[in-house]
Order: C-alpha cells, then sequence, then structure tokens
C-alpha cells in the first residue's frame, strides 16, 4: 500500500516511545492507519502540503503546551487523557486536567474529542473535567502470553522469568526497549507500583487477549536489513536465508540495503531500497540517522512485516527506534548473526540481544575453534530472545552449478587447468603472495583466474585472466583449485559444494571474523591447506605442494555435507512469529 | 594521555601538507576513474541466477517528505567525491544529476565530461540519482553520493533530495538539461567576527 492511497494520516504529538502511541495499530479501525510523528500541530509551510486526517494528542501535558493551535486546527483532535504518573503526581495531574477543562469550556471545540485508557480511567477523567470522556477503543486481542513481566518506571530494567526449553531463565530488559506492541504479544504486562495509575491503565488496556492463531492469513513478509560490510557476505547470506525461507512458504522478502551491490540482490528477484551510510555521506551520524529512522518508519508501516531482519554483529539504532514508533510495532526481530568473532571483539554489540525475538547463529564448520564472544560470553540483558543455530547456511548449496564443460565455456577458457585467486580486495595485503602465486602457476604451467567483486576497481594488470561473476559457485566445477580468503561465505561454500584442493590465505581484521582460526580448523580437518601469515617461509612450499594437487587432480571427499536445511528454519521462524499471529481479528475472550 | 592538545606547528605543517596533497591525491583518483570509464564493460556485472524473475515487483520508496518532521531536519551532507579537492566544499550547492538507464556507450563518456570539468573546478557537490543500479559500485569507489530512485521520474524525487541534501538543482546526465531548480535558493549564513 502506497501511503496516500488509502491510509489514513494520523498525526501524532507526543513521545514517540509512549506506550499507547506503540499500540495504535491495534485498534482495529486503526489498523491501516498512517501514524506520523508531529512536532507542533501548527503546520509550518512545508507540512501544509501533508495534510492530516487527524491529530492524536497522548497526554493532556502534550495538549497544554499547544492548546491555542489544537483550538484553532481545522483537523480533528482526539486528545488522550492520562491519570498520574510517579513523576506528575495526583495533584498535579488533576490540576492540568482542570486547566486544560477550564479552557476547552471558554472555546468550545467541537472538533476535540477526549478520550482516557480505560473505562475508570475515563470516568475519573470526566469527574476532574466535567466534560464527556470515551475510553479508548478496545485492542485486537493476541494471544496470552505465558511470560509475566513487572514493568516499574522507576526501575530502568525489569527483571523477569522466561520459560525456554523447559529452562527457567532469569531474565533483564530495558523497560523502553520494546514497543508495547510487541511487549503485549510477548509477555502479561502488570506495573508493579499502584502508584503509577498511568501505567496501571496501559497495563489493563494492552491485557486483551484471544485464542490462538493457527497461521498468517496471507503470505509472510520479510523486511531484510543489509549493512554495508566489508564484501559481498551480508547479502549472499541474506539471500541464502530469503530463498529458504520462500522454499517452503510463501514469502514476500524487501531488503533494506547498504551494500553498493544491491544490484545482486535485485537480479535475483528482490525489492531493494538502496541506503547510503553516514559513512558513506560523511554526515553527522545523529542526523543521519534521524532520516534513516523516519524513512524506515514509513516503509514499516507501509510494507507491514511480519519478521524484520538483520544481519550483522553491529545494529545502528535507527532500526530499534523505527520499531518503537507509533505503527511499526507488531512484527518480530531476528538477529542473524554468526560466531567465529575474533576473541577481541568487544562484546557490548551483544547486549542488543533484549531488542531481539531471535538470534539465529548460521552454523560454522569451524565452531570446535570459536573463542569469540558470542560463544564465551553472555549479555546481560536479553530480554525475550532466544537463539537457534542452524547448519551453515551457504547460498551455493541453493542454486545448480554448470556442468565443468559449461562452465568453462561460459567463463571463455580454453583447455589447460586454471586455478580460481579470490583474495578479497578490502584489507589483505597480498602483493608477495601475488608474485608467488603466479611465479608457481607459470612454473607448473597453470592458468590464474582472478575473481573480482562487483565492488572492486578493474585489477592493475592488463595481462591477467580476470571474471567478475556471480553467484562465481555455479562456475566452480570448470575450477581445477581455488585459492582464497577464509571469510564465512567463501569458506562455507567452498567445503560443502567443491572437492577439488583449496589454499586459504585467511585475513584477520577487527571487522571481521576469526579467519585464522576457520581455516587453520579446516586444515587439521584435511580439508584444505593455509597459508600463515606469521610463518612466511612456509608460504612458497605450501603454494608449491597446492598447485601440484592441482595439477594433479586431487579430490577431497573427506569435506562435510551438512547445510541449512529449509524446512526446520521455516519451522523455528514460524515458532517465533507464533505471538505475532493474534493481530487477525478476533472476538475479545470475556 | 601525554600531550592535551596537538602542537600549533604540527597543525600547521598537516594542513599545509592537506593543501599540497589533497589536489594530488585527487588527481590520482581522477586519473583512476578515467582509466576505469574507459572499459566498455565497466558496468556490466555478470549475475547469473538460474531462476531470473521476468520483472522485479518495486516496493514503496520511503519518502521523508511525507512526515510532517521532514522540516525539522537538519540536511544532510553531500560527498565532494575523491576526484576532487577544495578546501570547503561545504560551500559548493548540492546538484542532483539524474542518470536514466543508458547505454554504456552513451553513459561512460558523459560521466567522464562531467566529472572531469569537477576535477577541474569543483563548483557543485553532487548527487546522483541512478535509475539502475549499475552505476553505483563506480560511484561508491569514488566516494560520491547517490539515491537509487529505480523507473520513478526523477521530479518526484526533487522534493525528498531538498529536504535530505538541500538540493538546488537537477540536471540530466545525457543532455545536461536542467530539470528542475530550486525557486528561492537557500541564502548562506552572514559570516560574523569577520571582515
Amino acid at each position: 500500500m502506497m501511503p496516500g492511497e488509502a491510509q489514513r494520516r494520523v498525526g501524532v504529538l507526543g513521545p514517540a516511545c509512549d506506550p499507547f502511541g506503540q499500540v495504535l495499530e491495534d485498534q482495529p479501525a486503526r489498523a491501516h492507519d498512517l501514524f506520523l510523528p508531529l512536532i507542533s500541530p501548527s503546520p509550518d509551510a512545508a507540512e501544509r502540503s501533508i495534510p492530516l486526517d487527524e491529530i492524536l494528542v497522548l497526554s493532556q501535558n502534550e495538549a497544554l503546551a499547544h492548546l491555542p493551535a489544537l483550538l484553532q486546527s481545522a483537523t480533528p483532535v482526539t486528545l488522550i487523557l492520562r491519570r498520574n504518573t510517579l513523576q506528575q503526581d495526583h495533584t498535579q495531574t488533576e490540576a492540568a486536567l482542570r486547566m486544560l477543562a477550564t479552557a476547552l469550556k471558554a472555546s468550545p471545540a467541537d472538533h476535540i474529542q477526549l478520550c482516557a485508557l480505560t473505562p475508570e480511567a475515563a470516568q475519573y477523567c470526566e469527574t476532574v473535567t466535567g466534560l464527556p470522556v470515551s475510553a479508548a477503543p478496545a485492542l485486537r486481542p493476541v494471544q496470552r502470553p505465558e511470560t509475566s513481566l513487572p514493568l516499574d518506571r522507576g526501575q530502568p530494567q525489569a527483571t523477569f522469568f522466561l520459560d525456554t526449553h523447559q529452562i527457567r531463565d532469569v531474565r533483564r530488559i530495558k523497560i523502553d526497549a520494546l514497543s508495547w506492541g510487541r511487549l503485549r504479544r510477548l509477555a502479561r504486562l502488570h506495573a508493579t507500583d499502584p502508584n503509577d495509575q498511568d501505567l496501571v491503565d496501559l497495563c489493563a488496556y494492552v491485557s486483551t487477549y484471544g485464542p490462538a492463531v493457527p497461521a498468517l492469513p496471507r503470505a509472510r513478509r520479510m523486511l531484510a536489513v543489509v549493512p554495508n560490510g566489508v564484501g559481498l557476505g551480508h547479502i549472499t547470506r541474506m539471500m541464502a536465508l530469503a530463498r529458504a525461507l520462500q522454499s517452503e512458504r510463501e514469502t514476500e522478502v524487501v531488503f533494506w540495503c547498504f551494500s553498493r551491490a544491491a544490484e545482486i540482490l535485485q537480479a535475483a528477484g528482490y525489492p531493494i531500497v538502496l541506503r547510503q551510510t553516514a559513512a558513506h555521506l560523511r554526515a553527522h551520524p545523529p542526523d543521519w540517522r534521524d532520516f534513516e529512522t523516519q524513512e524506515f518508519a514509513l516503509l514499516l508501516q507501509t510494507f507491514k512485516p511480519d519478521i524484520v531482519a538483520y544481519d550483522g554483529a553491529m545494529i545502528d539504532p535507527f532500526v530499534f527506534a523505527a520499531l518503537r514508533m507509533p505503527g511499526c510495532g507488531t512484527c518480530a526481530f531476528l538477529w542473524v548473526r554468526r560466531g567465529m568473532l575474533s576473541p577481541d571483539a568487544d562484546p557490548l554489540f551483544m547486549e542488543n540481544e533484549q531488542f531481539c525475538d531471535l538470534i539465529l547463529e548460521p552454523g560454522d564448520l569451524a565452531v570446535a575453534v570459536d573463542q569469540g564472544p558470542t560463544r564465551l560470553h553472555q549479555a546481560h540483558t536479553r530480554g525475550f530472545c532466544q537463539t537457534y543455530e542452524t547448519q551453515p547456511v551457504s547460498l551455493a548449496v541453493t542454486l545448480p552449478a554448470y556442468s565443468p564443460r559449461e562452465a568453462r565455456k561460459r567463463m571463455g577458457l580454453r583447455r589447460g587447468i586454471y586455478c580460481l585467486i579470490s583474495l578479497g580486495g578490502a584489507f589483505g595485503d597480498w602483493d608477495a603472495l601475488e608474485t608467488a602465486l603466479v611465479a608457481e602457476a607459470k612454473r607448473q604451467k597453470i592458468t590464474l583466474i582472478w575473481a573480482q567483486s562487483p565492488l572492486a576497481p578493474p585489477p592493475r594488470s592488463q595481462n591477467a585472466l580476470i571474471r567478475r561473476l556471480f553467484p562465481l559457485s555455479r562456475y566452480l566445477p570448470g575450477i581445477d583449485g581455488v585459492v582464497t580468503a577464509a571469510g564465512y561465505n567463501s569458506f562455507h561454500e567452498l567445503m560443502l559444494t567443491y572437492d577439488k584442493p583449496v589454499l586459504f590465505a585467511p585475513t584477520n581484521h577487527i571487522r571481521m571474523d576469526d579467519q585464522v582460526a576457520r581455516a587453520s580448523f579446516a586444515a587439521t580437518q584435511n580439508w584444505a591447506d593455509v597459508l600463515q601469515a606469521d610463518t612466511p617461509e612456509d608460504i612458497t612450499p605450501k603454494i608449491r605442494a597446492f598447485m601440484q594437487a592441482v595439477k594433479s587432480g586431487t579430490r577431497f571427499p573427506q569435506r562435510p555435507k551438512q547445510a541449512l536445511e529449509a524446512a526446520a528454519l521455516n519451522k523455528r521462524i514460524d515458532q517465533m512469529l507464533q505471538p505475532y499471529m493474534g493481530h487477525a481479528s478476533q472476538e475479545p475472550e470475556t | 594521555m601525554s600531550q592535551t592538545f596537538a602542537p600549533p606547528a604540527l597543525l600547521r605543517r598537516l594542513t599545509h601538507d592537506n593543501k599540497t596533497m589533497g589536489p594530488r591525491l585527487a588527481q590520482l583518483e581522477f586519473q583512476n576513474l578515467s582509466q576505469e570509464l574507459e572499459q566498455p564493460d565497466l558496468f556490466d556485472l555478470a549475475l547469473d541466477f538460474p531462476t531470473i524473475p521476468p520483472e522485479v515487483p518495486q516496493t514503496f520508496m520511503p519518502n521523508i517528505a511525507l512526515t510532517p518532521v521532514a522540516a525539522h531536519l537538519p540536511a544532510l551532507n553531500v560527498t565532494l567525491g575523491r576526484t576532487a579537492w577544495m578546501e570547503d566544499p561545504d560551500d559548493l550547492p548540492v546538484v542532483g544529476i539524474w542518470i536514466g538507464d543508458l547505454d554504456s556507450t552513451t553513459l561512460r563518456p558523459a560521466l567522464k565530461a562531467l566529472l572531469r570539468k569537477h576535477y577541474i573546478t569543483p563548483f557543485a557537490r553532487y548527487v546522483f540519482l541512478c535509475e539502475t543500479m549499475r552505476v553505483i559500485p563506480f560511484l561508491g569507489r569514488y566516494d560520491f553520493s547517490y539515491d537509487y530512485i529505480g523507473p520513478a521520474s526523477p521530479l518526484e524525487a526533487v522534493k525528498r533530495l531538498q529536504i535530505r541534501y538541500a538540493m538546488v538543482q537537477l540536471r540530466d546526465l545525457a543532455s545536461g538539461a536542467a530539470l528542475w531548480k530550486a525557486q528561492t535558493p537557500p541564502v548562506a549564513e552572514p559570516v560574523t567576527g569577520q571582515d
């Protein structure tokens, strides 16, 4: 749905993280509204071109701050009256309500409707103001969650018990980490301090439960966020996961993509919203984040995904900020986070677990040597998130490869022995290695093919044989050996689908995974050989041995075969979505 | 930390080096860019998926101009690109360049002509509005700003880019024609405290 086609535009005046604003989309009559944050109800020149169908003011305090503009507004206004909080006690709340009532009585405004969270709150507000106050429309029922979450706005974190796999786990979460649209689906919410009457009202308002819904009444929708990354790893992995999801059930996938190689996703049939990072633009990050938050929220409200997925370790806060905005909060968050990070990596990023429903860890064949924080450290704030470790994820497994003859024909290769070199262009200092490879290949009459990344500049040498192909895995049967870096995707693509000689040249960089450990593990399993930067004297003998293996046609049948199972993935994703399926229209339980 | 402030002499030297090396770096980058643009297959990425969909469904392109808060957001920086150098690129206006779905034989010379002028005398910071994604990796390599708009009319993107980047003009790469100009270009803030 495009904004402006059928969606009512509702301007929301109040804090973006107000719990009532976060459940507005669960009011059946507002399910398709487009909620737009307002800074002021009086439109300036730029805002006049954005006509609103309604202005919704989230508290009497906001209303008092903008009262003259609200009274003169030509747009219908719904004003939500709230009871006292810990910060604004009973006396102050009543004073504010009476002040508002006096102003409204002095300037009668038919376009302003008063509303409170519950019938009890409405009665209280009517008594105080002497004006008619209705109760807010009931929310769509959701499944009654088993978990109970005590909330106290005086405490920044909530502690609760979460039953996972028959184990009772103590969990912590920042109380404003998740939208209440998600929270009410994950836990029964109750206020621990009865003096915070507004919180008591909010908890009562969102506790509308109904029977479980077996399945979504339409195709699943996933909005996949792909960071820029160093190479093509994030794109390739998310594409593999999207294809696995689509192989079992109809799933619409849209990519919010920061990678300059987004054309690959588009060629595979996925719609793209292409973005630039703050670093790309050299923009002030908070300003850039404001743009990302607003536009990401617009996409959330129009595409209405069931899943927001993010692949990468560092999740920019704009994603979570948008998910907390009105109209954006009834989808599950899937964090695709691979292991094998450097042992020195700061584990602070793991605190983002509290924002997630599921952490999907793509399996790593070298997990036995994983010494990174995702293996050895546990986040302090884990919220409701659960962890699911899959078999290795590789796009190559899902794509049919060409026959050796066809692959060679398509690559324009003649007869002979060919070795593919794919070292990754970002961080390696490969000059010495390239020289050694070229010399040894020449000596053994092997032709080198240099794989060029779509992100890389054209090669310096005019005489080199270069191929820029994606996905490269389809052409591997026409190649007699591969020298490559040991990133997650290249490593698993080769180990799972290729049986000829492989020589790893791992690169370790702070932004990347522990490639040395991964490649060394493969060497210990006799799956491949590895060039270690700290033993330069071994490089030439190893290249020589590798080239001999290429020339003699050595095969490696012992390489593993286990890869991601689409059925198991879909089952786990459906489990994750189960709490969110209650948004189909139902009658509330009595 | 042994020293809180950098020595003024060091700062002066680095500033001097920057003024010297900046143009030289831009020159080398421009040489690389020119050589890249000589290659006929520069924008041809051989993407080979077994089941290529006949048409990729278009998705809603979120537009900040649809939100009331847009008027309150400060415009984002637009990069000058690595093939040009000047001391204060922020002073240059932001101009949108629309790159339609052009044939490589048209696209490469047009880009080269524009970026040559940009290298010799930078007179604007560019946001390239791209109908296709072919040119994105190339533009990204040289730190240019871009915006993928798909098959939508570039004029539909104007309001959004006016808000996002304070864009004042939009031109067609192929013809050089002005497609749009801001009615009231932003007035520079008066400089205070200087003669």
